[in-house]
């Protein structure tokens, strides 16, 4: 059995039921159990600006949290699509253990209208974490027009 | 008298005899460790384990997994 634990971030508890042909067992079930540790922490998971109006702005903050031993390396962060995010710092940076930092995301709606969605990648210098996606969303609505 | 002693002696003989032994050949599953705990592991890190399925009866086992 093979589990990727990318999207967990506490328990793991898969079974495989294995039928068989034999006449008292039949079902035979295999268990596999584990505790995620999540060393490299990113709040939210999913950052929704909610409803947003064309041709306005709006800041959410990311925290990035060191929950290891070790430190990590946050080679580079990125936003796509650069039309609509865009970051207050991009620079690489450490974080030692325990320790935590901001990063501000940036939507400008301009002319869209409707859902929105992008993303934010972080990569990390973790051999079993090299990235972290968050992905974000608005609803863009269309201003309304006063007539004066 | 004779014919029908000869019947249920045969059939004595199926039930007595060959019923067990029908009852023995059958393929037995028997699953080995079938629980691992993996403990603690650092997310992003693929959970990996093979388990053991032995037959431990005298006929072939046929099996199919079902992940759930």
């Amino acid at each position: 059995m093979r589990i990727s634990t990318r999207s967990y971030t506490s328990q793991v508890l898969k079974h495989i039921r294995v039928e068989t042909n034999d006449p008292e067992a039949g079902l035979v079930t295999f268990t596999l159990k584990a505790q995620v540790v999540e060393i490299f922490k990113v709040a939210p998971r999913l950052v929704n600006f909610g409803k947003i109006l064309q041709n306005q702005t709006s800041v959410r903050e990311l925290v990035c949290e060191n929950q290891g031993g070790e430190p990590v390396r946050i080679l580079s962060v990125e936003t796509k699509p650069p039309t609509l995010l865009s970051l207050g710092e991009q620079e690489p940076f450490v974080l030692n253990p325990g320790q935590s930092r901001k990063i501000a995301v940036k939507l400008s709606s301009g002319s869209y209208e409707g859902y929105v969605h992008g993303y934010v990648k972080i990569k990390t210098d973790l051999e079993f974490l090299p990235e972290k996606v968050v992905r974000v969303r608005a609803d863009v609505k269309k201003k309304q027009d006063t007539g004066q | 008298m004779k014919r029908f002693l000869v019947s249920g002696g045969i059939l004595a003989f199926s039930v007595l005899v060959l019923f067990p032994l029908t009852a023995l050949c059958a393929p037995r599953a028997e699953p080995l460790d079938p629980v691992f705990d993996a403990g603690e592991i650092p997310q992003g890190k693929d959970l990996v384990h093979e388990y053991l399925l032995k037959n431990a009866g005298d006929e072939p086992l046929v099996f199919k997994a079902r992940p759930c």
